[in-house]
């Protein structure tokens, strides 16, 4: 018989037992989330903010319960993918913050649609920073491939959210767009990326990115395409992947 | 070898002796920034790649640095020899082939 006994196997490898907890729980949260988005205030307040305390606490479990020193590659390797799923939540609340902001300063329907694509990017941004992170380090593919696929249902959050938006876009907002300086959210998303390079390599690349960016900026590139350069074609086949699953 | 680390590794050997900086690598390989940073970075890592700051005042041009990174002849050597090996599957998918520069 060649059936495998879960509970054999769990004994076997308790630390990737508990990683596959931890992105159970968070991918639980965020189905919660999704469930919640009749209303977008309760989706940021108490959806990811739940995700996110809820990551946190399973970090603390996981060093508490000696894993970590069983297993510590294993446990490194956890770490960094929860850190990056961290990182994601951080910047997609963030990005969500400012929709809100926006939804009270300026035009609704422009300004919502506008930041909604920018989160939606940022989203989708960390699935490729993943990504490419395998390249770095083909050791922890199997912790970042479970952080990949948290970002596929905070993905979904922000295109259901999209789909509750209207889709025109003011052409103030396009033009303000189309401004010669680096923009902002490519900054952010470049910021995301270079956390997950080597910590030895992190300042330096940071400031190579940057560098990037004006040089962009400076050709004239708006920051659809400065975004877009930052973008890794895995990341456009799972943006068009997803589409193509909500669209159905 | 992965598809973008090839194209990247191609694209750096058009001219093995010439510094590129990341934006040039991009256009070179048809790649985004964020694909091609940690190519470079296991590259440099491997010895197959050096590289140095562009030797300005990013206070007195008004811009950040650049980065500039050329293969080492020993690098030039082991991607030409990795690209040949890749070659097979390579022309399995479908990419088109382009002439290396260098010493052939």
């Amino acid at each position: 018989m060649s059936t495998t006994d879960p509970s054999h196997a769990a004994a076997l490898d308790p630390s990737s037992t508990l990683a596959s907890e931890i992105v159970s729980g968070l991918a639980h949260e965020i189905k919660v989330a999704i469930a919640c988005t009749r209303d977008l205030d309760h989706i940021i307040a108490s959806g990811l903010g739940s995700a996110r305390a809820l990551a946190h606490a399973r970090v603390r479990t996981a060093h508490l319960s000696g894993t970590r020193h069983a297993d510590p590659a294993c446990a490194l390797a956890v770490d960094r993918a929860l850190s990056s799923a961290l990182d994601l939540l951080e910047v997609l609340t963030r990005a969500l913050d400012r929709i809100r902001f926006l939804e009270r300063t300026r035009d609704p329907s422009s300004a919502l649609a506008d930041e909604i694509k920018l989160a939606c990017t940022l989203v989708r941004a960390l699935a490729s920073g993943l990504s490419a992170a395998r390249h770095v380090d083909p050791s922890s593919t199997l912790p970042f491939a479970w952080a990949l696929d948290l970002t596929q249902p905070l993905a979904r959050i922000l295109n259901l959210i999209d789909t509750r938006v209207p889709s025109h876009t003011s052409t103030t907002v396009r033009a303000h767009n189309k401004t010669k300086r680096v923009a902002p959210s490519a900054v952010s998303l470049l910021a995301a990326a270079s956390r997950l390079l080597p910590a030895t390599a992190r300042v330096r690349f940071a400031e190579e990115y940057r560098s990037e960016l004006w040089d962009l900026a400076e050709s004239g590139a708006g920051s659809t395409r400065q975004l877009w350069v930052c973008i890794p074609p895995t990341l456009q086949r799972t943006s068009a992947a997803s589409s193509a699953a909500i669209a159905a | 070898m992965t598809l973008p680390t090839q194209l990247v590794l191609r694209a750096m050997l058009i001219e093995p002796a010439q510094e590129m900086y990341g934006l040039e690598i991009c256009e070179a390989a048809g790649l985004p920034s964020g694909t091609i940073h940690p190519i470079l970075a296991r590259f440099e890592a491997l010895g197959w790649l050096e590289s140095r700051w562009e030797d300005v005042s990013p206070h007195e041009e008004g811009r950040p640095r650049r980065r500039y990174y050329w293969l080492t002849r020993d690098g030039a050597e082991r991607a030409r020899i990795a690209l040949a090996q890749a070659a097979t599957s390579v022309s399995v998918i479908g990419l088109n082939t382009r002439p290396l520069g260098g010493l052939a």
